[in-house]
């Protein structure tokens, strides 16, 4: 029974205080920050009206030196202390990434660690530390721009990220000091801001998300209220940038020109080929025109030489889109909504083709730089409660199986993929071996069979269960994932009774670090207060007992009891209250249950006593009147 | 019921307010399941106390894969016999039907020869369609069958439609595998 009194979730929030919260698009190349106010949905500038957050980050001897836009502009004087396309690292373990991935600059720290580090002059940082560096600049902005300190944000991540990714971005907002509500996929935070959530009738809706270094595509399925990823597809490799190097290409070919190692003079033809880019989104023509040292350049670009550079990288992004539309199953003709998202949307040409292909408009709106952000920030603000009017909720699904690893590395399915989000699940496995004691179990994330064709997301170890013969341990493993798609999982050995113990091993293995056991201890806490709660329910509930118990006997124990049952529960009732003074709930449960079942003959024979009091002067004839109206 | 006082205990049918039974008014599930959605989802007590929040997380799961149950028809009726008393494990001895496995074994032959066939995606839908015909046919058997209270019928039957099940997922993954190539 439970003596605390809870309000409808929404309403516990007294009317007039309105919780701060916000919406962030950690992206690849840039990030933002966004918030509701006055229930308006706007992206938060800084000090210079600029919105857009570079996602880089210097480092100097004491820490971070530059960050966003500056550390961007400084990026060529110091390349290795300058960390950007973070994002690109985040949930990786050392053997997934070497120091060429993806075009990144950076030197690897050699650790016996699996969680890789990059070396820079304020020590070695993992790319959790590094976005959680980003994250706190933008929470900074936040706040100094909403007055005071967030309740609570949403963090988007792309739908295909698996889930040591999705700790590792959980666990770097954390580090920034962020109550993080919820971390939602992109795709679904861009048709949120949209509003495409509030439509009656269920639709397909397809995301297309040209940022500046990555192209991701995802088709959705919204079935009320419910949100789900059909499938994804993309490039990692492909985005605005590969637009102005092309623009670059093109001219440096035209006038012959040797740009060979010369940083700044990249630097400047890059800016430039920006600059033309932008201007033809509303332009038929632009002027490429740089002076650098000696060379100048000037050159008209048309919007026909323009189109046919970027053709080729259209061409590969609708390549990804069939691809998307074959994994879900789906025809061009069954998609009812395209989002554009990503700057590079804006690009004529781009939104052409896309609505070419997919014959229909596609939605161009919102400023397809912020639309993540604000379809966040909408979230956020749901689920800070400020709007308990609201019927939004968003259902996750599973985007991956998960499951664990079993003799002859197969894969044992737990939660299939697509089961709506939370989930938890358990299956029983056993030993393999005759006087097997420990078990190693490994977790694993994928659709294949075979383990070493999934995702390994941990390891552990089940340690000191009696020895029986093999196939006779009897080993629970329970799954379980919360509303972000995290996952926990714990394994108990049932005959035994053994409350054997159970180590998690991050893959991405953050074990020696703070962080690690900042989060582990905030999930201990959470446990300790479940259990905390539990007890002190038990307490209350052994007090009541008690005093009811106390009262009836005062009464007439005398009356009712002999002087041997009168004993017992009085010795039950001493057994309760010792108990409370206990720390585990159980004990104390345990004693009221005995003292439940010594009072039961004092209790029917008070029942019986008191209904034969209420029936005294009644005849039957009058019961028979009143139920007969004859 | 409010989340304090979530009753794990009770059956799936009853959290969902429907009658024990293998045809069951899906409309009705929907909305109830959307309806707990809207009571216990984790969001909804994104902003309360931890202990709250795992609660959250918990009755949310409970609620999940009670529906997940209900709504595929196979571990509804799963989930009826479990209620009756009687085991569908894999392990659970059954007689198979000889001439059930032959049909089985053909059937598997079949699913194997698609990849090397002239018209691979044709000759896979017409396999399909084979498998989903007896689906349908054993479900609707065994359905009857547990509504009969029948079960030792329901379970063999039931095992049947297990067979059929996994037949239906190696078709799909051979699709897979023809997109793939």
């Amino acid at each position: 029974m439970a003596l605390l009194q809870i309000s409808e979730p929404g309403q516990s929030t007294a009317p007039h205080q309105h919780r701060l919260a916000a919406g962030i698009d950690l992206g690849t190349t840039n990030s933002l920050v966004a918030t509701i106010k006055s229930g308006l949905a706007s992206v938060l500038p800084d000090d210079q009206g600029e919105v857009i957050f570079p996602s880089v980050v210097r480092y100097g001897k004491d820490g971070v030196a530059a960050i966003g836009k500056a550390a961007r502009d400084q990026a060529s004087e110091d390349p290795y202390n300058t960390i950007s396309s973070v994002k690109r690292l985040i949930g990786l373990s050392a053997e997934d990434i070497t120091e060429s991935s993806a075009g990144m600059m950076f030197k690897l720290e050699k650790t016996d660690s699996s969680v890789p580090r990059i070396a820079t002059d304020a020590g070695a940082k993992t790319a959790i530390e590094v976005s959680a560096d980003i994250l706190r600049a933008l929470r900074t902005r936040a706040e100094l721009s909403l007055g005071g300190e967030l309740t609570g944000v949403v963090v988007t991540v792309p739908a295909y990220f698996d889930d040591t990714q999705r700790q590792a971005t959980k666990d770097a907002a954390k580090l920034a000091g962020l109550n993080v509500y919820r971390l939602v996929n992109e795709p679904t935070a861009a048709a949120i801001a949209y509003g495409l959530d509030r439509a009656d009738a269920d639709s397909t809706i397809a995301v297309y998300d040209l940022g500046g270094g990555t192209f991701d595509i995802s088709i959705l399925k919204l079935e009320k209220g419910v949100f789900e990823v059909l499938s994804t597809a993309g490039d990692t490799a492909l985005g605005g940038d590969d637009i102005d190097n092309a623009i670059v290409d093109w001219v440096v070919a035209q006038h012959g020109v040797e740009v060979g190692g010369n940083a700044g003079l990249q630097r400047t033809l890059l800016d430039q080929a920006r600059v033309v880019k932008h201007a033809l989104s509303t332009n038929d023509q632009a002027q490429f025109s740089i002076q650098h040292g000696e060379l100048s350049i000037n050159s008209t670009v048309s919007l026909e030489t323009f189109n046919s550079l970027v053709a080729e990288l259209i061409q590969n992004t609708l390549k990804s889109c069939r691809n998307a539309l074959r994994q879900a199953k789906l025809k061009k003709n069954q998609i009812d909504n395209v989002v554009m998202v990503g700057g590079s949307t804006r690009v004529p040409a781009v939104r052409a083709a896309v609505s070419e292909f997919f014959e229909r408009e596609v939605l161009t709106d919102i400023n397809p730089d912020e639309v993540v952000a604000i379809g966040a920030a909408l979230q956020a603000d749901v689920l800070a409660g400020n709007k308990p009017d609201s019927d939004m909720l968003l259902l996750d699904v599973i985007p991956l199986s998960l499951g664990i690893e079993t003799h002859g590395g197969l894969v044992e399915q737990i939660i299939p993929r697509n089961t709506t989000i939370p989930a938890a699940r358990a299956q029983e496995f056993t030993t393999y071996k005759d006087g097997q004691t420990a078990m190693a179990l490994h977790v694993v994330q994928g659709e294949r069979d075979l383990v070493r064709d999934c995702r390994s997301l941990g390891r552990f170890e089940l340690r000191g269960f009696n020895p029986v013969v093999a196939g006779q341990a009897r080993i629970q493993v329970t799954f379980q994932v919360d509303a972000d798609g995290l996952l926990t999982v714990s394994a108990v050995e049932r005959d035994s009774g053994v409350q054997a113990e159970v180590q998690i091993k991050p893959s991405y293995g953050l074990r020696d670090s703070e962080i690690e056991s900042m989060i582990r201890d905030s999930m201990t806490n959470a446990q300790q207060d479940v259990a905390a709660r539990m007890l002190q329910e038990q307490r209350v509930e052994a007090e009541r007992a008690v005093e009811a118990l106390d009262a009836a006997m005062a009464k007439d124990a005398d009356e009712f009891l002999d002087e041997n049952e009168k004993q017992k529960i009085v010795d039950a009732r001493e057994a309760v209250v010792q108990s409370s003074t206990a720390t585990d709930a159980d004990s104390i449960k345990s004693a009221l249950r005995v003292l439940e079942k010594v009072s039961e003959v004092y209790v029917s024979r008070r029942m019986n006593a008191s209904i034969g009091e209420a029936m005294k002067g009644k005849t039957i004839d009058s019961y028979e009147k009143q139920d007969s109206p004859t | 019921m409010d989340i304090e006082h979530f009753n794990f205990e009770q059956s799936y049918f009853d959290l969902f307010e429907l009658p024990v039974s293998c045809n069951i008014d899906t409309a009705q599930l929907r909305e109830k399941f959307m309806d707990m959605q809207r009571l216990y989802h984790p969001d909804r007590y994104a902003a309360a106390s931890d202990a709250l929040r795992l609660r959250a997380v918990q009755v949310t799961a409970h609620v999940n894969s009670a529906h997940q149950t209900l709504v595929q028809p196979l571990q509804r009726a799963e989930y009826c016999l479990q209620l009756a008393g009687i085991s569908t494990d894999a392990e659970t001895d059954a007689k198979m039907d000889p001439m059930f496995l032959m049909q089985q074994m053909e059937l598997r032959e079949s699913l194997e020869e698609v990849p090397a066939a002239t018209d691979p995606y044709k000759s896979l839908d017409s396999v399909r369609k084979e498998i989903d015909q007896l689906i349908d046919s054993t479900a609707v058997a065994a359905n009857e069958s547990i509504n009969e209270k029948k079960y030792v019928d329901a379970r063999d039957l039931i095992r049947r439609w297990q067979f059929l099940e996994k037949l239906g997922d190696e078709a799909n993954s051979i699709e897979a595998q023809l997109d793939d190539a």
